[in-house]
């Protein structure tokens, strides 16, 4: 139930052309807390909750995994680019310190100069073993 | 008979007279604006341009969380009667669209000024036999924050009128009330001091067209109320509590006083 209300929003371009640079953005509705912070009348110390790793895959390979620590700030905001060369599906995992995990998926297809969609799949093996 | 009566009307007037010594002083008339139409400035324009760059783009805005929740809220069944709110604003009949403006509006018996926030929880407990938001909540200002955007680029239109009248003047008045132990009032800053610099910020006209806005002080979004208490705090005196009468006719004068510019809820803001 509480998952429900963490938003997580993911952009990436639908289209692309083969080995082009796309910018993708990310964004996680989280708190953040840092554990320092005390309860201002108990003086208590709030527990800390974070996102403490992302990891970006393409076709289901990592591309990159970053680990945060506290300090990033409320509602985490990231983007980075990447080149494709193929077209696949781009998934994007935000992990907090209690282990739960949420994703946010999205597909790019990518095409050629001559418009055809490169697809992950090699279909032409079995002629490549040939020659 | 004629002298109590002549001295009880003084009296009533001494009593309704303006407190502050700004207004006494200029022939003081109630619709005079500090600004006139080609001079006001929205805060956008006062931002940096990093914050600027967030603002506008409607992925790196965190408001827009607030608001995507928000038209979740608004076509979700809530209450004893099981309907949501998409079933009277819809839009072909009651649409929300350009609402905003009338906020804040006139209670049912005229009596007092209902703030939007308000207005959804007495829609929510009448209409929808719903337990009313907790005010300055997530899903109310989510909601809020939501039916603010519909209406986002159109022009701030408030029109006063007869019974109005008399909320209009007592906002200004608040507005130019010196208050707390640094004894600023409103005017002081925003109608004489905009552009200039308060330590590393720069003061802007203080308009509410941008409002329910995400603060990145507090990384929310936050109602004009809730704004107005801080700015209480930071002149040192004591802020009233959310939804206060007063700060709806504060809100009044504040919104009224930005008429034409345009609505940019949800914005970005220091």
């Amino acid at each position: 139930m509480a998952r429900k209300n963490y938003r997580r929003r993911l952009k990436a371009p639908i289209t692309a052309k083969k080995g082009e640079i796309i910018t993708i953005k990310t964004m996680a509705e989280h708190t953040m807390e840092p554990g320092v912070r005390r309860d201002p009348e108990t003086g208590l110390v709030y527990p800390r909750f974070i996102i403490d790793s992302v990891i970006v895959r393409y076709n289901g390979k990592q591309i990159f995994r970053s680990r945060w620590y506290s300090g990033v700030s409320e509602n985490p905001y990231m983007s980075f680019k990447i080149k494709v060369e193929e077209s696949g599906l781009l998934e994007v995992e935000w992990i907090d310190d209690y282990k739960q995990s949420t994703f946010k998926r999205s597909v790019v297809n990518v095409y050629d100069d001559e418009g055809n969609e490169i697809f992950p799949l090699r279909f032409n093996k079995a002629s490549q073993l040939e020659d | 008979m004629k002298f109590l009566l002549f001295l009880f009307f003084v009296i009533l007037g001494s009593s309704f007279s303006l407190s502050s010594e700004e207004i006494l002083n200029n022939d003081y008339n109630l619709y005079d604006r500090p600004y006139s139409t080609d001079e006001l400035r929205s805060g956008r324009s006062f931002l940096k341009k990093e914050t600027m760059k967030m603002e506008i783009d409607d992925f790196d805005n965190p408001g827009m969380i607030w608001v995507e929740r928000g038209k979740e809220l608004f076509s979700s069944v809530l209450g004893k009667n099981k309907f949501s709110c998409l079933k009277c604003h819809n839009e072909s009949e009651n649409s929300l669209i350009g609402v905003v403006s009338n906020f804040p509006k006139l209670s049912e018996d005229n009596m007092s000024l209902v703030n939007l926030e308000q207005q959804i929880n007495i829609c929510l407990k009448n209409n929808m036999k719903a337990e009313p938001l907790v005010l300055e909540s997530k899903a109310l200002l989510s909601l809020s924050s939501y039916i603010t955007f519909l209406s986002k680029g159109m022009p701030v239109n408030v029109k006063i009128d007869h019974n109005k009248e008399k909320f209009l003047k007592k906002g200004k008045e608040l507005y130019f009330k010196r208050i707390g132990q640094m004894n600023l009032a409103c005017n002081q800053c925003h109608d004489h001091l905009a552009g200039k610099s308060l330590r590393a910020e720069t003061i802007s006209q203080g308009h509410l067209n941008g409002f329910p806005s995400y603060l990145l002080r507090w990384g929310v979004v936050a109602s004009a109320h809730r704004r107005f208490q801080f700015c209480n705090d930071q002149a040192r005196a004591e802020p009233l509590e959310i939804g206060h009468p007063d700060y709806n006719a504060l809100q009044l004068y504040i919104t009224w006083r930005g008429n034409s510019l345009l609505f940019e809820s949800p914005s970005v803001r220091r």
